[in-house]
């Protein structure tokens, strides 16, 4: 595979040249320390390194909130205004695995049903994704139980691997390759490669799998004892479902005043107890144990029985939020053996 | 297995056996080492599954409106957990008789975020409590000994009711008062500090990171509305977008909504994924209600919280701005 | 031409039976006050929940005025003694937020008190004048919401 190597030190110059013809975007540090993916200034620090942030990049294609029109005026004379489309090309840095691989599933969902979503399309449409290889898992982590990997190289165009003071950057996609283009890398040795691949590999051996996700599709069934066993203690709250790159459920409201307003969507879950309460009142799933069965079946079995793939890369994060300790490794892992 | 672990097991083995409560709710081991989860104890041999140790950190009380019908309920109480217990009693969310708080004397709970050094990861790991109060971890980079009570929680460290004020019975000896709780009120005062400009800009820079998951919501007891105002449609006090001054509404009003009821547990700020520090809203409120009208909350399962109710010889407004 | 000067704008809540009818009485005795209050008559000022101050600011107000009868005189007998308890901790915990003292002021004006009402006014215009326009803090990746309202000018 054709690679080069980046000096660390050199990674800021790349990033600026970058910013001349691209929109970037990177993981950075805000308050409390917390990392997430926004877009670089010029001399804006770029965290490159660490375990996989509590954020992903998935706002950057359906973002938490986002205008689907706006409207001026009254009836009898009103305005429409749609929202933009983008006009510069996008790279996202520092994007993990799984979270690429996530972005894979979204697409199914908003690109390759009947109707296809022409916002999230566009947005997918002008971003290339520069990929960073885990060298540890957090500790939610379980990638490996759902056919990924800590650097796997699915739906990137570049993956960087931290050789402590260099990068090895493998050249996944010609989109990638116009990236480094005209950076004068070096090319990666064989040294450099080896030096990955046994890093790649080492993740890889830190994280057997949890559970067989093929099973697990399989013997998810509607009336197992197990989603009431972790209904009990769920909150109903969307720590999980927010955080989750390939959760995509939304919600669409109108912000009006008496001569204008806005239409927008913003994100929803399936978790919370209104999602599906209808405007009479009723709602079809009235207690906790339907909704928890409905996100891990929605998961693990419908998707797959529609796309043929999970929604979910095993990035752990709804693991490590969850303030009740729903650990989906343990939910799967019960599910898989048909336990409680 | 410490004897507070064997107690607990113990007792709670003998209310189900007796009939005495139809559920326990306590803590059985987690997914991993530093994580308990609620356990619901239904029957006496299954006491077994309860533990007691410095990763017991859910407030249980949050359970009890949900659980309102289903018998009675033994609830495995630490100070904050109790007080929580008091004012949904206080509230009519649950009768007196329905729940037998179960006290637990509690020396702090470990912020598990801190058993890591920065980037390292958790994943694997093994943790082995030792005698002197310390804690080994050890995973795939090395092994640490810490001293559990240089990582506690920080709503621990400043806890002023670490033994349960109300309960029927207490399972262990009173636990010593924790080394903050002559201060608990002194990141409020550093806020303070500030001029309304800077402080304003820090709650923004705070709240931005924001989802609107209401994992804070749904994790505190006091917060068990079934129509809250920020779902509403009708009227539409809030906005479902997460923009602009939506989220700031939305903390503003809900600590408003648990002045004089919130009792510090913290639960809001370890659910926030995001590491809002929301109990600084909250400590505000708790030490004005607490000046203001000497209240203190989940003390007294007699007492009328404090906004609603009044005195004649409350303070009168005056010309002060404040 | 000139840029049109800022006007703070405030929001009053005033209970029917005492403010508002102060109000009303400064209005037919003509008495003059600043006209940078918009007036929502509630029954009580017991009746006024902290939430709509908040809701104020969040929508770009800049000052809120709530006034109600005088203790004792409240014509729910009691309505005033929560709200004695409930707005002067609302002030503080906006002011913990960033809403500097001045923008919120709670009073007490009877149904007589015309001069009164009309003082009130001055006073709490004159303070958020000083203080400038509330100003909220959108952020750049947020959709701009009708929700928001620009400052007013007059």
């Amino acid at each position: 595979m054709e690679a080069v190597v980046l000096n660390k030190s050199d990674v800021t110059s790349w990033v600026r040249g970058l910013l001349a013809s691209y929109r970037v975007v990177g993981p950075t540090s805000a308050a409390e320390g917390v990392v997430h993916y926004t877009p670089l200034a010029e001399d804006g620090p770029v965290v490159l390194d660490g375990l996989r942030p509590i954020r992903s990049p998935k706002e950057h294609f359906i973002p938490a909130t986002e205008t689907l029109l706006a409207f001026h005026g009254t009836a009898k004379a009103i305005s429409l205004e749609a929202p933009p489309a983008p006009t510069r090309e996008t790279v996202i840095l520092g994007v993990r695995s799984c979270d690429a691989r996530a972005l894979t599933r979204l697409d199914d969902v908003f690109l390759k049903r009947k109707e296809t979503d022409s916002l999230y399309g566009n947005r997918r449409k002008t971003t290339r994704l520069v990929g960073l290889a885990c060298e540890s898992p957090s500790w939610g982590c379980f990638c490996t139980s759902v056919g990924g990997s800590p650097a796997a190289s699915e739906g990137l165009d570049l993956l960087f691997t931290d050789l402590g003071d260099r990068y090895h950057i493998a050249i996944l996609s010609e989109a990638g390759r116009e990236l480094i283009a005209g950076a004068g890398f070096a090319a990666a040795t064989d040294a450099d490669a080896s030096a990955a691949k046994a890093q790649h590999a080492a993740a890889v051996d830190r994280m057997p799998p949890f559970f067989d996700a093929k099973a697990v599709a399989e013997k998810v069934e509607w009336d197992a004892p197990v989603w009431m066993h972790y209904a009990k203690r769920c909150l109903a709250c969307g720590a999980c479902s927010f955080l989750c790159p390939t959760c995509h459920c939304f919600d669409i409201q109108d912000d009006a005043t008496a001569d204008g307003g806005v239409r927008f969507r913003c994100w929803d879950t399936c978790q919370f107890g209104d999602f599906t309460r209808m405007g009479a009142g009723h709602n079809p799933r009235q207690t906790q144990k339907e909704r928890v069965r409905q996100r891990v079946s929605h998961k693990f079995k419908y998707l797959v029985e529609e796309f043929g793939r999970q929604g979910c890369t095993g990035c752990g994060r709804c693991v490590e939020a969850c303030p009740v300790n729903i650990d989906l490794r343990q939910v799967l892992h019960d599910v898989e053996g048909a336990k409680r | 297995m410490s004897n507070l672990e064997v107690t607990i097991r113990e007792t709670a083995a003998r209310l189900l056996r007796e009939g005495q409560v139809a559920v326990v709710l306590g803590y059985e081991a987690g997914s991993v080492p530093f994580r308990t989860a609620p356990a619901f104890i239904e029957r006496a041999e299954d006491a077994g599954r309860l533990v007691w140790n410095r990763f017991c950190t859910n407030n249980l009380a949050v359970y009890l409106p949900k659980l309102k019908g289903a018998g009675r309920i033994a609830l495995l109480a630490k100070g904050c957990d109790a007080r929580s217990a008091v004012t949904l009693i206080q509230e009519h969310q649950i009768l007196r008789d329905q729940v037998v708080i179960l006290g637990i004397p509690c020396d702090g709970m470990v912020d598990a975020d801190r058993l890591a050094t920065s980037g390292e990861s958790l994943f694997g790991v093994a943790i082995a409590p030792g005698a002197d109060g310390s804690l080994t971890v050890a995973s795939g980079d090395g092994q640490r000994t810490l001293s559990a009570a240089d990582i506690l929680q920080e709503r621990c460290r400043l806890c002023e009711h670490n033994t349960p004020a109300i309960a029927d019975g207490l399972l262990g000896e009173p636990a010593p008062r924790m080394p903050g709780a002559a201060e608990p009120f002194a990141a409020v005062a550093e806020l303070e500090r500030l001029s309304p400009a800077e402080r304003q800009a820090f709650w923004h820079a705070q709240l931005d990171r924001c989802l609107r998951c209401y994992a804070c919501r749904e994790a505190c007891p006091a917060c068990y509305c079934r129509s809250c105002f920020a779902d509403k449609a009708a009227p539409r006090w809030l906005s479902k977008a997460n923009a602009a001054d939506e989220n700031w509404m939305f903390h503003a009003v809900r600590a408003f909504h648990l002045a004089g009821r919130c009792v510090g547990c913290g639960e809001c700020e370890r659910a926030c994924p995001m590491d809002i520090p929301i109990s600084k809203l909250n400590r505000m409120l708790d030490r004005e209600v607490r000046e203001r009208f000497g209240y203190v909350a989940g003390l007294d399962p007699a007492a009328v919280p404090p906004l609603g109710t009044f005195r004649p010889d409350d303070r009168d407004p005056g010309k002060h701005e404040g | 031409m000139a840029a049109p000067k800022w006007e703070p704008v405030i929001v009053a809540f005033l209970c029917n039976w005492c403010s508002y009818a102060g109000a009303d009485l400064a209005g037919s005795s003509r008495l003059s006050y600043p006209a940078n209050v918009r007036v929502v008559r509630v029954p009580c000022s017991g009746r006024v929940n902290p939430m709509f101050v908040i809701q104020c600011f969040k929508r770009g107000f800049d000052g809120v005025l709530i006034a109600g009868c005088h203790p004792g005189d409240c014509h729910y007998a009691k309505g005033n003694f929560y709200a004695r308890r409930r707005m002067p901790l609302a002030q503080d915990f906006l002011e913990y937020l960033g809403v500097e003292p001045g923008r919120i002021r709670f009073d007490w004006v009877s149904a007589s008190e015309s001069g009164r009402f009309a003082e009130v006014v001055s006073e709490v215009t004159e303070a958020v004048r000083k203080l400038g326009p509330y100003t909220r803090r959108t952020w750049a990746h947020a959709p701009a919401l009708p929700t928001e309202l620009a400052p007013v000018h007059e």
